[in-house]
């Protein structure tokens, strides 16, 4: 599913590296002093939203760096680090901003489930630094997020410490998207197929709507506003209303 | 008649040799001995009177004589200037202006060889340019768009200097209405500064003739008219017009009406003050979408100098104001996502999206009620809709699942009677989509595959030759597609339609000898196909702005491709286009036919003809062959044609590239100088005092009042030379000269 190299004759050349376009490939961004600890979670979401929907997702997430040529070159990353994330050089900056404006999405999701803790610190700051013009804002209960698939709640996540919130461009388009409540965390499981942490206080119903909003997010960053055109509006208000 | 004037027989060049020579040495010995002579007075006197001697001598080899000429009196030229103007041509009750001369020279016809018997008649006619014509030439047709004083004088004073004066007098016949005369800036005692300037190159007296309509110039016409080349279906439109009233002593009321076919679409009544302007603001509603010819119109007034005028063709491009899209998406992904973007922001689209966001097979785990989705209206969108989308896009779908099968004809159908669609790649689309086989599959530019076509592959597409100036892929900056990011994907195809126009290539994968296509369109009876045989496109938005760039030119490609598939105009394969909106009946009519990329080795669509037809009905006018050959664009003249408005339509020579291109425009009376062909003495009445004439209305002129400076010209017969050698007087006076300089240098004592 990568792109590869191609012999060098009648003028192929070895060209830049850029996955399958059918699929969705979550990109992790590297924390300071430790892996990305939501592998399993990311790759349970992949396979749910497989089983669920039409959508392509690869199972495996690639952890790229800031001075990886080709590591921007798919437009979703993803962060989540159990501690603050290091501080980011000029380029680097320059680079992440490219990739938002470019249309890239950029989702964070906080595995201490901690506002006001390290990586919450940490990101908040880059955030600041990185869209100064730009707040990062609860994501209000009407959008199209929180119905590009399932019709869904705005808190999920294995706790229910704060809403969804985002960083919203002027084309209407989410560029990053910040889960407080380790929302990889709530679909992780184990070698033997046991859940890895418990979920709270909602236990399973908590889980699935986990699972719901995961889903959803992965629809959003390929449909964008879809579920906003007026075809869809009488439905989805009927829904609601039940 | 003779006269006698003296003159040297032979110079040439050797003996003005000779003579400098003989002049310089004998001039130079004779200083040689004068110079010693006494005080300066005597000297000088001395050496003048030898140097006038000198002189006389040395002339004797040019062998000077009498010459004695038989000359013979000429008649001086008397130049009528005739204009023939638009103006001239001016239909009041009784006659055009230009008529009235002709009864005028008619009428005077014996004073007029009473004339001859002294002048010599000649006579031009001019407009912005002066040409000869003989006196049945008088009331022809006026042939001229506007009068230019300025230029025809200085045409006629050309023509004097080269002629060596006998011009005596000019007696210019105008209605006065020179358009450039007008212009303020720069006068010269009234006159503008260049006719001052063409009449005092002239130095000659003209006497102007005022032409005036028998009953008073009375006129009604249209000024100005402002309109916008295009207009919005169901939008109002709204132009703006100038009507004018001259001549008329109190207002006038009358209806300004537009007319469509024949057929009143519009009016306004407006009241014109007398010899004002009115600007009329006309609105009306188009309710088809095309280019159509309309017709401003005024009512003709029965005291009206000019009736032609009174109405005025344009014509205006009716265009949707949004274009329909149904997209139609099998799997969401990347490139559906980037391309959304572009149809929802755009705000010339209205956009219905279809995604499949669950199969058959996918368990989302709850009830429906739980889900957003709606039930894809297939019987709906593809059944009782479908001719009210403008394009439809299939974007990584595949059909099968949907029931969409027995709509397939259907669509293709949909195509072949003007509508468009375009497919796009991904692993559900084009032979692996099944497309092979269908009815859709018969309207796309490229012949499927019967098996799974999609190839993962990581190549940079290439722009096909000759491709760049395609409407297509018109962007700001042509040097992005040597750039373009590398794709990932493409589609294998069977063969390429012979139809079919390719516009990006795979840089060395080939299909029937030739490289495969990465983009290509088609024309389909009325409607048109294209196809994008990958899923990567996305990249050029992603890749160019991640690299510090900006994706214009990928908002530029999309905004052009959704323009040629809805067939605006702007956006056909083949152009025409005329070079004036509006032609007046005396000019020939030129069309520029433009080529913006022709089917692949389709070259006999090259060729065909160019049909002028009446738009009110119908009938043939002009045919015109074109071969476009090469060029991108060839100019067709046809010669000039009759009032009216009319159709240009292209009729190919190979029925398989069959487009309906047309361009309209009209053939109009109106020159600019009847937008105000007033007469104007009192500009007449500044040419004379200017340039010494005498100025005449012309039911009052007169050969007698004609200011004609009585100047001779003589014509030399023969001439008789009698050599002064020959004569006694003359040796006895030369003898006398130097003999007086000897006795001088004696009396001063100087020997």
């Amino acid at each position: 599913m990568f792109g590869f190299v191609v012999p060098s004759a009648m003028g192929r050349e070895r060209l830049q590296e850029y996955p399958s376009d059918q699929s969705i490939r979550v990109h992790t961004l590297p924390c300071l002093q430790s892996e990305f600890p939501r592998a399993e979670g990311l790759r349970q979401l992949a396979w749910e939203t497989m089983k669920r929907t039409s959508l392509q997702v690869d199972l495996e997430a690639r952890q790229v760096e800031f001075d990886d040529p080709t590591g921007l070159h798919h437009p979703l990353l993803l962060w989540s680090c159990p501690g603050p994330i290091g501080s980011l050089g000029q380029s680097a900056v320059f680079d992440l901003k490219q990739f938002l404006v470019a249309g890239g999405t950029l989702w964070i999701d906080d595995p201490s489930a901690d506002p006001g803790g390290a990586f919450d610190r940490s990101i908040r700051s880059l955030l600041e630094s990185l869209l100064p013009e730009k707040k990062l804002e609860s994501i209000s209960r009407d959008h199209v997020v929180f119905k590009s698939f399932y019709l869904t709640r705005r808190k999920c996540g294995r706790v229910l410490n704060k809403p969804l919130e985002g960083i919203r461009f002027s084309s209407g388009r989410l560029a990053v998207i910040y889960s407080s409540n380790d929302l990889l965390g709530a679909l992780a499981k184990d070698y033997f197929g046991d859940w890895k942490m418990p979920c709270e206080p909602g236990g399973t119903m908590q889980r699935d709507l986990a699972f719901r909003l995961g889903v959803n997010l992965m629809v959003y960053l390929v449909c964008m506003d879809y579920k906003d055109d007026g075809v869809h509006l009488p439905f989805i208000l009927k829904r609601r209303k039940r | 008649m003779q006269d006698t004037i003296f003159g040297f027989e032979s110079i040439d060049a050797l003996r003005l040799g000779i003579f400098c020579v003989y002049a310089a040495c004998a001039t130079y010995l004779s200083w040689l001995g004068i110079r010693s002579c006494g005080i300066g007075l005597r000297r000088t006197v001395l050496m003048a009177y030898r140097s006038a001697n000198i002189l006389m001598v040395g002339s004797l080899i040019f062998s000077p004589s009498l010459q004695h000429r038989q000359l013979e009196p000429l008649k001086t030229r008397l130049v009528f200037m005739l204009d023939e103007s638009q103006s001239m041509g001016i239909e009041s009750k009784e006659a055009r202006r230009i008529d009235r001369v002709r009864t005028f020279f008619d009428l005077h016809q014996a004073d007029l060889e009473m004339l001859k018997k002294k002048h010599r008649i000649e006579i031009y006619a001019f407009s912005d340019r002066l040409r000869s014509i003989t006196e049945d030439e008088i009331n022809q047709a006026p042939m001229g768009e506007r009068t230019d004083f300025a230029k025809s004088i200085q045409e006629l004073s050309d023509l004097a200097a080269k002629e060596q004066g006998s011009m005596a007098s000019v007696v210019l016949i105008s209605d006065g209405a020179d358009r450039p005369g007008q212009t303020v800036g720069g006068q010269v005692r009234g006159l503008s500064r260049e006719l001052a300037g063409a009449l005092d190159g002239l130095k000659l007296p003209i006497n102007p003739w005022l032409v005036e309509d028998s009953r008073g110039y009375k006129d009604i016409f249209i000024q100005y008219l402002e309109v916008q080349e295009f207009a919005f279906i169901r939008n109002a439109v709204e132009l703006e017009c100038g009507i004018a009233s001259r001549g008329f002593s109190m207002p006038v009321e009358i209806p300004v009406s537009v007319e469509q076919a024949g057929r009143t679409i519009a009016s306004e009544n407006v009241s014109i003050p007398a010899g004002k302007t009115t600007r009329v603001k006309i609105r009306f509603v188009p309710d088809s979408v095309g280019k159509f010819a309309y017709r401003l119109r005024l009512p003709v007034i029965s005291a009206e100098a000019d009736h032609g005028n009174n109405q005025r063709g344009f014509s205006l491009r009716i265009i949707r104001d949004k274009i329909r899209v149904l997209h139609v998406v099998g799997r969401p992904s990347w490139d559906p996502r980037f391309l959304r973007e572009i149809l929802k922001n755009d705000p010339n689209v209205d956009l219905v999206s279809f995604y499949i966001l669950r199969n058959v097979s996918d368990t989302p785990g709850v009830t429906d009620q739980e889900l957003s989705l709606i039930p894809f209206p297939v019987d709906k969108l593809f059944g009782s809709e479908i001719e009210t989308f403008d394009v439809v896009v299939f974007q990584n779908f595949d059909f099968a699942p949907y029931r969409v099968g027995r709509y397939l004809q259907k669509l293709a159908d949909y195509v072949q009677n003007g509508g468009a669609f375009c497919m796009l790649g991904g692993d559900l689309s084009f032979a692996s989509g099944g497309y092979a086989h269908t009815g859709l599959s018969n309207i796309l530019p490229v012949q499927l595959l019967s098996s799974d076509d999609y190839e993962l592959e990581e190549y940079r597409p290439v722009l096909s030759a000759g491709m760049l100036h395609h409407p297509i892929m018109r962007v700001d900056n042509p040097q992005v597609w040597q750039t373009l990011p590398p794709l990932g994907s493409y589609h294998k195809i069977g063969a390429l339609h012979p139809d079919a126009v390719v516009l990006l290539e795979h840089p060395f994968e080939k299909v029937q000898q030739r490289l495969a296509p990465i983009l290509a369109v088609r024309q389909v009876g009325r409607g048109r196909s294209a196809v994008v045989l990958t899923d990567g496109i996305w990249r050029w938005a992603y890749h160019h702005v991640l690299q510090g760039g900006d994706s214009r030119f990928y908002y530029q490609f999309w905004s052009n491709l959704l323009r040629w598939l809805v067939r605006d105009p702007d956006f056909a394969p083949l152009m025409l286009r005329a070079k004036k909106n509006r032609y007046h009946h005396l000019e020939s009519v030129k069309l520029e036919l433009i080529s913006h990329g022709m089917p692949a080795g389709d070259d006999s669509s090259q060729k065909g003809r160019v049909v002028v037809r009446d738009v009110q009905n119908r009938k043939i006018i002009h045919v015109e062959q074109y071969e476009l050959g090469k060029a991108r664009s060839i100019e067709l003249e046809m010669p000039a044609l009759d009032l009216g408005a009319y159709v240009a339509e292209l009729e190919m020579e190979s029925g398989s590239f069959q487009d309906t291109v047309k361009e309209y425009f009209f053939v109009e009376p109106a020159g600019p100088e009847l937008d105000a062909s007033a007469p104007r003495p009192a500009l007449m009445k500044k040419i004379a005092t200017f340039s010494g004439g005498r100025f005449q209305r012309l039911e009052d002129a007169g050969f007698d009042k004609l200011i004609i400076p009585d100047t001779q010209y003589a014509r030399v017969d023969s001439v008789t030379n009698e050599p002064l050698l020959t004569q006694v007087w003359f040796l006895v006076g030369m003898v006398l000269m130097l003999g007086f300089e000897w006795w001088l240098r004696r009396y001063w004592g100087y020997v």
